[in-house]
């Protein structure tokens, strides 16, 4: 009966927002339909592979402004901690960075009584803001004991500041004054700065009451503030626990000071523990720093992966490509195929409104540990883990699709040996993504469940949130990690096979000579996706798992290393004696080996159990991954962009954008990811919001700030994708040639633009290898799969690797 | 076999090639320059006192890692980070400067001498930062850092020969007039030959540090003869340090949001009894294994000790043993490595390594604190008492982690 019962229309369910916009996106749709039905099938609800690789092309394009729009506020806020990230501060800056807003002290109690202070910061207590201090940041723990009773404190006080003048040369902790520099009973501190209507909902714990109309009187906040004892709240009672007594001397920290006269404080912390800050004066600290960045490093992670790579690769330039590539008139389930493509809708908005509700976007990492994913208030990690759970959906028809299409449409004479490398690379990862997908949509329901049905296959018994026991129990954490790492380290190959395969591709046709080692090209790629399942348990090595599981993945790991190494050398081997073209997908394919190299190469120190431990969760990760899905597959998905471009729209880009824009990437990023390296093995935290808060990373913050520089130089390169992109869609020198660059794959038999359905004119054959450029005794150098060929014999290949024959 | 111009010029440019790479890795070493000097190396043999205070000769740039101001007369010279807990200057000016080490980046007309005491038993000398790790101070640290630079080295060849091949091809292989690309498909022989080279090296690399990872992570110090031989341990052997035969010391750690608390078993050497030391920084001894306990109690956190090589997960659900031994005394960081919410970066604590002397007098005279608190009728909410904090971990079993042979 719960479920009929209509919903009060004050309940406005947030999280029933991306329904409404799924189902009103569904009516755009209809609407469109009918009054518009030529433009609904054609670039809308269109069964054609290259309009849906179109689509999933310009809607990943899109999310990566907003994905690297939230990785420019990670680099700005870990160049200045302490500031407001522009723009993006509007909406996560109340929510709290580490940092101080320069602020009086009068004008920050000022500010606190304006303050519409919500609930849920409130069940932590009272926060602190305003102190005093000098004093360097030094901690050291005060194990005299300083009773609070000494201090003239009372069960209930409130302090916001406590000053230690130290006198002596010596012994410091005996030589501390301590006074109270501002102090209150906690009922009353609460009163003077919270609205009324807030102070009644927490009094009560009843639903909201109306909001009074005149400023709370002495009489009506003295009927609202519960008695000391009757308080309920979590925050408060340990609050309390914390001032009275001697707690305060013995669990928390305080600040020392260097020299006679320097002042200490203590900050009360929202959960009501105290910790010393080196502030200075007039400062005001925002309530706990964090969350913000937590959002802004997650959603630019789950962003890029789910919303730009995944799709690019495996939506746009598989769908794209692919049924071109083996002589396909389409995909095999056309209606499967733009279900994969509007599957990606619902992701989409469940995404896009996390930023609007409680939190702004999930903030537990792409990774979504629990207990942490589960412990984080607001509907934004629920909506995340909607939204990934649909992109799974998205993978799992798309991947479908690929492997039917690969295995039964291809043209005749087109073997499997005969296929070119992107279309390998694709059979391979639709492999990886249909085994692996469902594990991750079954742990996010998994996920989805703990959050909102109160089961607990993540929870354990006996947890305790601020020394409050749980209920939920009996599951396993580590149960989380297993199932989101069996699927997301395949996604590592998902994100990067297919790169490898275009980059094959572009390089040949680039290099105008066959890719050396093709058949070890593809062994190694199915090496890869075969050990690509058993090597999860490397992201896992500190994790509390047992340690002769983490040996047993150090060997796997080491070893998947092999057929990662072997295509890098047939790439080299490829360029050498070769003939390259200066195209711009030249140089992104070579950008692409230059970058997997250094990529590739740190990747070992990881596997290393013994070393993994320094740099595990350290920048050294940062920079290796980033190396790995930035340096290596974005710039393969630039250079498809720029090597398939005249075939999808038939215009030419600009190639001296292009180049700029290659180049300039290619230089910024490096400025910005090469220093990780270093900073991550010296110890600087990923994840941190203010690394500097340790004393040890205080020198880092001046390399930081030069790489967001470079960050945003890198983010400016990218207008140049942008507005080539868009410009040369319409603006574009025109191509009708079918065959720009002269290459070999049947993609290239095909108008240009291809035919809408169908693509070719007539039914391709296939009559050899697809690399077979710059045969000797031809008059052109390249030798096109779909051409037939002609009474002379086959020249004999100078190796033993054999051309391919006919079968 | 006479040499054609054309391999004479890729000959050269291949040589060019290696030296840019060359030049790029010496560039990079340069521009990240920090300290390789520690602290440890001026580290004086006797324990220093405000009586005894140490004063050292530095070199320029001989050490740092971090910023700060010094003063000294009218000069105002920039340090990073000065080790100890005060650091006085000679010639009685004071130093306003955040710990672990220091260096001097500009010095005054006379060469600028740097003193160092101690402050009641907290002395100590925080780690430096060699080019890559923080300076290590764990027994087991100098085997990984060496199977670091190992793989630095094995990384760092294969990185300048496959760059400096890349770098070559792609100045020589241009498209030009006249040029002609080799029709090639592939090579067997190199194939089988890279293929077995680099599992060679890939396998030889995984055992080499198979057993390491295990003495650090599994084998848990219950008593040193217990523990297979371990290359350390020989190296220690004739050290000052001599662990043998001597019991580990007991921790047990609880992460919490946002905050680290160390339970110390006191002078019975128990758990759970009264004279228990519970304190928000963890102090160890020089010398001797630590064995710890981690926990958590809400969400993942992780253990890291950057001069340690420690780094462990705290598991909800899970208590999960852990060791190192602190070969010199001094202070140093602990941190959270494992994204923890909101605070995250703010958990952050310290580990003060004492001589053992100094050691056993701190828990004598706590652990007598603490008896006598825990004896008088109100005593401390955190013993005993429903709904605190050690309280947690005395009444919430959990299945210990994966060694559970290390309590034998």
């Amino acid at each position: 009966m719960f479920l009929l019962q209509a919903p009060k229309a004050t309940d406005f369910d947030v999280t029933l927002v991306p329904w409404y916009l799924i189902f009103g996106l569904m009516a755009i749709l209809a609407i469109v339909r009918f009054v518009n039905p030529k433009f609904f099938f054609k670039y809308l609800w269109s069964m054609d592979h290259k309009m849906i690789g179109k689509q999933f092309l310009i809607s990943s394009l899109l999310w990566a402004v907003i994905g690297g729009a939230l990785a420019l506020g990670v680099r700005w806020q870990l160049a200045w901690p302490g500031s407001e990230v522009p723009v993006l501060h509007q909406w996560y800056g109340e929510t709290g960075y580490l940092g101080a807003v320069p602020m009086e002290e009068d004008e920050a109690t000022e500010y606190l009584k304006t303050q519409d202070l919500s609930e849920e910061i409130l069940s932590y207590g009272p926060t602190a803001f305003v102190v005093k201090a000098a004093g360097p940041e030094r901690y050291a723990p005060l194990q005299s004991d300083t009773p609070a009773e000494d201090l003239g404190l009372e069960r209930g006080d409130i302090v916001t500041a406590i000053k230690g003048t130290y006198e002596g040369p010596d012994d410091y902790s005996e030589d501390f004054t301590w006074t109270v520099e501002s102090k209150g009973r906690f009922d009353e501190f609460r009163a003077s700065i919270v609205p009324l209507e807030v102070r009644t909902k927490y009094a009560t714990n009843e639903v909201e009451q109306d909001r009074p109309d005149h400023a709370p009187t002495d009489d009506e906040i003295k009927k609202h503030t519960p008695a000391p004892e009757e308080l309920t709240d979590l925050g408060e009672r340990m609050f309390q626990d914390a001032v009275k007594e001697r707690v305060i001397a013995q669990r928390e920290e305080w600040s020392v000071p260097n020299k006679p006269g320097d002042d200490v404080v203590l900050v009360l912390y929202r959960n009501g523990s105290f910790r010393s800050e080196d502030l200075e004066w007039g400062k005001k600290y925002e309530e706990m720093p964090g969350e913000g960045y937590n959002v802004f490093m997650t959603m630019h992670a789950s962003i890029m992966i789910f919303f730009v790579i995944i799709p690019i690769l495996v939506g746009a330039f598989a769908n794209f490509v692919v049924p071109l590539q083996i002589g396909a008139h389409d995909m095999a389930f056309p209606f499967l195929n733009a279900l994969s493509y509007w599957l990606m809708w619902p992701a989409f908005i469940f995404m896009g409104v996390s930023f609007f509700v409680e939190g702004h976007g999930a903030g537990a990492g792409w990774t979504a540990y629990p207990p942490l994913s589960h412990l984080i208030d607001g509907d934004g990690q629920t909506l995340w883990c909607m939204g990934v759970w649909w992109v799974g959906w998205s993978s799992i028809c798309g991947s479908i699709n690929y492997i039917t299409t690969i295995v039964k449409m291809r043209a005749p004479g087109m073997t499997f040996f005969r296929m070119p490398l992107t279309t390998w690379s694709i059979f391979i990862t639709a492999l990886l993504v249909l085994c692996a997908t469902p594990v991750l949509g079954s742990a996010m329901v998994m996920l989805i469940s703990d959050r909102t049905l109160g089961s607990s296959f993540f929870l354990p018994t006996g947890r305790a949130v601020s020394d409050t026991l749980q209920g939920q129990g009996q599951g396993q954490v580590i149960l989380w990690q297993h199932l989101f790492w069996f699927y997301s380290h395949p996604a590592v190959y998902i994100m990067v096979l297919p790169a490898m395969g275009m980059v094959s591709d572009m390089l040949a046709s680039a290099s105008r000579k066959p890719i050396f080692g093709y058949r070890p090209m593809v062994y190694s790629m199915v090496a890869i996706g075969g050990l690509g399942f058993i090597v999860w348990g490397h992201h896992m090595f500190q994790s509390g798992m047992n340690p002769t599981l983490g040996r047993t993945f150090m060997i796997a790991t080491m070893v998947i290393a092999l057929p990662s190494a072997v295509k890098t050398f047939n790439w080299l081997g490829t360029i050498y004696k070769s003939r390259m073209q200066l195209q711009p997908y030249t140089v992104a394919a070579l950008a692409f080996i230059c970058m997997w190299i250094v990529g590739g190469l740190s990747g070992i120190f990881m596997a290393a159990t013994p070393v993994d431990i320094q740099i595990h969760d350290t920048y050294a990760i940062v920079a290796h991954f980033h190396y790995v899905v930035f340096g290596a597959t974005l710039f393969a998905v630039f250079g498809g962009i720029y090597y398939w471009f005249p075939k999808m729209f038939g215009t030419y880009m600009n190639r001296r954008l292009a180049f700029a824009h290659l180049i300039g990437t290619f230089v910024f990023f490096n400025i910005v990811f090469f220093p990780m390296h270093v900073l991550g093995s010296r110890g600087m935290l990923r994840r941190t919001a203010d690394p500097y808060f340790y004393p040890n990373l205080h020198g880092m913050q001046p390399i930081n700030e030069f790489m967001t520089y470079a960050a945003m130089a890198l983010g400016a390169t990218q207008i140049l994708l942008a507005f080539n992109f868009f410009w040369s869609m319409y603006k574009g020198k025109k191509c009708t040639d079918r065959n720009p660059w002269k290459a070999n794959t049947l993609l290239w038999d095909t108008p240009t633009p291809p035919v809408e359905h169908g693509n070719f004119e007539a039914a391709p054959a296939v009559y050899r290898g697809p690399y077979e450029y710059s045969v000797p005794g031809r008059d052109t150098d390249y030798w096109p799969q779909f051409e037939e060929p002609e009474a002379e014999p086959t020249p004999t290949p100078s190796e033993e690797e054999e051309a391919p024959t006919a079968s | 076999m006479a040499i054609s111009p054309e391999q004479k010029k890729h000959g050269a440019v291949l040589v060019v090639s290696l030296a840019a790479i060359l030049a790029l890795c010496w560039l990079m070493r340069v521009m990240f320059e920090l300290p390789t000097t520690a602290l440890s190396d001026a580290l004086p043999a006797t324990q220093v006192t405000a009586a005894n205070p140490q004063y050292f000769n530095l070199e320029d740039g001989s050490a740092f890692n971090g910023m700060g101001k010094m003063r000294i007369g009218d000069e105002e010279l920039e340090i990073a980070r000065v080790t100890a807990e005060k650091m006085p200057i000679a010639k009685g000016s004071s130093l306003l400067a955040n710990p672990n080490t220091f260096k001097v980046v500009r010095r005054g007309a006379n060469e600028t001498t740097i003193a160092a005491h101690a402050a009641g038993d907290e002395v100590g000398y925080s780690a430096g930062t060699t080019f890559f790790f923080p300076e290590n101070n764990a027994s087991f640290g100098d085997d990984v850092d060496e199977l670091f630079y190992l793989i630095l080295w094995i990384t760092g060849i294969a990185f300048i020969v496959t760059e400096a091949f890349f770098l070559f091809c792609v100045i020589c292989f241009w498209d030009g007039p006249g040029k002609q690309a080799a029709y090639v498909h592939g090579h067997h022989k190199f194939e089988m030959c890279a293929t077995l080279g680099v599992v060679i090296i890939l396998v030889l690399l995984g055992l080499w540090q198979s057993e390491m990872w295990t003495q650090m992570k599994q084998v848990m110090p219950v008593s040193m003869a217990g523990r297979a031989d371990f290359k350390t341990q020989e190296r220690l052997a004739d050290a000052a340090h001599d662990a043998a035969a001597k019991p580990p010391i007991h921790v047990q750690i609880v992460a919490t949001r946002f905050k680290w608390y160390f339970r110390h078993p006191g002078l019975d050497g128990k758990f759970a009894t009264a004279d228990d030391i519970p304190s928000g920084e963890l102090f160890v001894p020089e010398g001797r294994d630590v064995l710890f306990h981690l926990r958590t109690q809400d969400v993942l956190h992780s253990f890291f000790l950057p001069n340690y090589r420690v780094k462990q997960d705290a598991v909800p659900g899970m208590a999960i043993p852990g060791w190192f031994r602190p070969l010199r005394r001094g202070t140093f960081q602990i941190m959270c490595a494992e994204l923890c919410g909101e605070g995250h970066t703010t958990m952050g604590t310290r580990l003060h390594v004492k001589t053992i002397e100094d050691y056993r007098a701190w828990v004598a005279e706590k652990s007598a604190e603490w008896q006598e608190l825990n004896e008088e009728e109100d005593r401390p909410d955190w013993y005993g008492v429903e709904g605190k904090f050690w309280w947690w971990w005395d009444s919430n079993e959990v299945r210990i982690g994966y060694a559970e042979d290390y309590l034998k």
